[in-house]
């Protein structure tokens, strides 16, 4: 009986419906949540002591490094469940992560230098964290370049299997900065403890992270939608 | 019945009777070698930094080109299909697989190495450190390039989709490889990364071969 209702809940037909219902919403929702986080940050907040008012990158940085692990988790994660029971929406859901995933690594990098330049006096420095994402961009383009090649069921299969073994560099580049210490600062923000950052600084930082998530939701539904037209 | 010691052993006739395709492994190294030294044109004390790292990176590639065939054969005369039907764990026919390429590969290329060290004077531990991350890591870099190979087993002209593909899983390697190497042209410390190297090579040894099976049931059957 629950099995039966789980089975249809996450069918695709159902799930497509849902997410046809709630993509305007989250349209909003994710919009106002960035446009407040990025006024709150860039303008509201107070500009650090040392470094001006160039730390407000972090508001678009700070965001994307976490989503771009955060996404390739949930892809992993999708990969697994898929290659486990074979429930077609989380290929769905893995095949959809990738290229945002690879976005959004594609923009902590970008910011990542950016910052970098000012302060660091240099765009790029082979440092345990940055080199750790850039093989993340690979894993993101590898599973895409992979996907493609190949016909779609065995393509799906393979892409799946790809996903989860690259999983293993996933706690390598999270705690690469306190591994391994080099140039990149360690982390600010963690769960296990209290942020090291002054709260009118925090909290634009976590909206805007809130925001990130609601725009990855947001393309996942768009992507959903999209799978149900094309199967 | 195909077995673990017959596909070992048919591995290795293959591989005698046809020599080119490790000796080009093999040649491809040199040459990247003396390009790489010819580039450099550096005074005699570079040479113990640099060209270890160079010889490393040259290995690196020289696999990466090999691998890709690892199955590719196999694959489409069909005696694949015999492994993936047989009884024998398929993590085990695929160690017997890599092994012999392993050896052909291994053994000329340290023979090679240590022909250079000689020729460029390297002292003595840098040599042997060199030699040792090259017996460590090599064996880990052909564990996790079977993945990659079984993944890309029916794509054509997969080579560059396969250097993707491994990418990630070789830099780990790479870097603990040359960090060895560096240090000890440097006089610090080397044996914590060769430590690692031992942990990475241990970590292949044992989750490689059953993904690549996992995978060329998907990928081959």
């Amino acid at each position: 009986m629950i099995k039966q209702q789980l089975a249809q809940f996450i069918s695709l037909p159902y799930m497509a419906r849902l997410c046809a219902r709630i993509t305007p919403y989250l349209f909003f929702v994710m919009l106002s949540v960035i446009a407040i986080g990025l006024a709150w940050g860039l303008y509201f907040a107070p500009s650090d002591y040392q470094q001006g008012d160039a730390f407000r990158i972090i508001y678009v940085h700070v965001p994307s490094a976490f989503l771009s692990l955060m996404v390739y988790s949930c892809m992993a994660i999708s990969a697994a469940l898929f290659l486990i029971w074979r429930i077609k929406i989380a290929d769905e859901i893995a095949r959809a992560s990738a290229p945002v995933g690879a976005l959004f690594t594609f923009l902590a990098l970008v910011t990542g230098s950016i910052w970098g330049k000012p302060m660091w006096g240099t765009w790029w420095i082979w440092d345990a964290r940055l080199t750790s994402e850039l093989i993340l961009l690979f894993l993101f383009f590898g599973y895409m370049a992979l996907r493609d090649a190949l016909p779609q069921k065995i393509g799906a299969l393979a892409s799946s299997y790809l996903a989860v073994i690259g999983m293993i560099n996933i706690p390598i580049i999270h705690f690469s900065v306190i591994w391994w210490n080099t140039l990149h600062q360690g982390p600010t923000l963690s769960r296990l403890s209290l942020p090291t950052m002054d709260s009118r600084m925090l909290y634009p930082l976590l909206l805007m992270i809130l925001g990130f998530m609601l725009y990855y939701l947001l393309i996942l539904c768009l992507q959903l939608q999209t799978a149900m037209r094309r199967s | 019945m195909v077995s673990f010691s017959l596909v070992f052993k048919r591995e290795c006739v293959l591989l005698l009777r046809t020599p080119q395709s490790w000796l080009q492994g093999l040649l491809f190294f040199t040459l990247v070698i003396f390009l790489f030294s010819f580039v450099l044109m550096a005074k005699q004390t570079d040479y113990q930094v640099l060209l270890p790292l160079y010889i490393w990176l040259a290995a690196l590639l020289a696999q990466l080109l090999a691998i890709d065939a690892l199955f590719k054969q196999d694959y489409l005369d069909g005696s694949l299909d015999l492994l993936l039907l047989s009884d024998t764990d398929l993590s085990y026919l695929i160690i017997g697989k890599i092994l012999p390429h392993l050896l052909f590969s291994l053994i000329p290329l340290l023979i090679l190495t240590a022909l250079l060290s000689v020729v460029w004077q390297f002292e003595i531990q840098l040599m042997a450190v060199l030699l040792l991350s090259l017996i460590i890591g090599l064996p880990s870099l052909f564990l996790f390039g079977s993945i990659g190979a079984a993944l890309t087993v029916s794509v054509r002209n997969s080579s560059v989709l396969t250097g993707i593909i491994l990418l990630p899983l070789y830099v780990p390697v790479l870097l603990f490889a040359v960090s060895a190497v560096q240090n000890t042209a440097l006089g610090l410390p080397w044996q914590g990364a060769i430590a690692l190297l031992g942990a990475n090579f241990i970590l292949a040894g044992i989750l490689a071969p059953i993904a690549s099976a996992a995978v060329l049931k998907v990928t081959a059957g």
